[in-house]
């Protein structure tokens, strides 16, 4: 009795601990670099679009613009110089200490994306503002030609003054976010300090846009007030 | 006293009725009149140049100060008579304002692609500050 039930331990023991390597079995050195090597690849493609994009955003001022490119070719740089050390890397411990580098040393999609894509916004939307001030001074004009010529401009006025308050409004929260996402590096994302800058950027481009279609409707209700003249 | 005194006394010149010296002056007088008609033209001149101010105007202005009062009546007739007429006339239809509006809509439509570029940028920062990967 006392045989079987040592007996039974032992078994137990062995297929417990079998059990237990096959569900964490050792990494594959060959499995885990090819995940590496992807992840590495699919930033490339990321950041050539971003590139593209920033190339493309004609609204993006040539400072902003030469900024981001630098970002994305230093990104780039870093991780085409990270890749051929994980081809290289002859042990599992090497591979996962280069791997996660892919991520925390360039941040290419919550940090890179966002920024080029805010500065992008940033800069729309005060290339908008500017455009819907044009069109503000040519309003005006109108108006005050209908206004000499003895029409009722009341309303078309008052239109005016709310379109040119949204624009500014619109301009004072679109103005900043390049020049505060800009400068948010890998290192302070790694840190936390670069979400809150991130989410209020964000926050600010979205009450901009808001303004600045407000300010649209704004101009097409003074149109149609001096096309019914 | 002036009752007391007899009627030749009181009016002196009935003696000159009754004595001759009536006759010599109405002879004189006569004499006079019928001479005087070579002087018509000097004598009538005045009211010839009053009288005619019309020609006179027409022919030389300001020739001569009678014919100043003519010209500045004319002139006052034609000021007053100026309002008078666009009074009468009716008041000018206002014309339609002319505002070019149409030009507008090429600009709102550039803001409209500029507002869907903002958009789309707005979409893909969104996107990328909630990606699962670093």
């Amino acid at each position: 009795m006392l045989l079987r039930t040592l007996t039974l331990a032992g078994v137990l023991t062995v297929s417990l601990a079998t059990a237990a390597g096959a569900a964490d079995p050792p990494p594959d050195l060959e499995s885990l670099r090819t995940k590496c090597l992807e992840a590495v690849d699919k930033r490339f493609v990321t950041i050539d679009e971003l590139q593209a994009k920033v190339t493309d955003a004609t609204a993006l001022t040539d400072s902003h613009q030469g900024q981001l490119e630098a970002e994305l070719a230093s990104a780039e740089t870093g991780l085409i110089a990270l890749r051929p050390q994980i081809e290289v890397a002859t042990t599992a411990a090497e591979l996962r200490d280069l791997c996660p580098k892919i991520a925390n040393d360039y941040r290419v999609y919550v940090l890179e994306g966002p920024t080029v894509h805010l500065t992008i916004g940033g800069d729309t939307a005060v290339s908008a503002g500017d455009r819907l001030d044009e069109i503000a001074n040519r309003l005006g004009g109108a108006i005050a030609d209908a206004q000499a010529a003895g029409a009722d401009v009341g309303d078309a006025e008052a239109l005016l003054a709310e379109m040119r308050t949204s624009i500014n409004t619109a301009r004072t929260l679109a103005s900043p976010v390049g020049e505060a996402v800009i400068p948010l590096t890998p290192a302070d994302y790694n840190a936390g300090t670069a979400q809150p800058v991130l989410a209020d950027a964000e926050t600010d481009m979205q009450s901009a846009k808001t303004e600045l279609r407000a300010a649209g409707d704004d101009a097409r209700a003074i149109v149609e007030i001096l096309r019914a003249l | 006293m002036q009752h007391d005194m007899a009627p030749s006394l009181r009016r002196p010149w009935l003696r000159c009725v009754r004595t001759p010296h009536y006759l010599a002056l109405a002879g004189l007088l006569l004499v006079v009149t019928a001479c005087g008609g070579n002087d018509d033209d000097t004598a009538t001149e005045p009211r010839s140049a009053v009288s005619e101010p019309t020609t006179t105007t027409a022919d030389a202005p300001a020739s001569t100060t009678t014919t100043s009062p003519v010209v500045v009546t004319t002139t006052t007739l034609a000021a007053v008579a100026a309002p008078v007429a666009t009074t009468t006339v009716p008041a000018p239809v206002p014309e339609p304002v002319a505002i070019d509006v149409d030009s507008f809509d090429a600009e709102l439509g550039d803001l409209d692609r500029l507002l869907a570029d903002l958009d789309a940028a707005l979409a893909d920062a969104d996107d990328a500050l909630n990606s699962s990967e670093g």
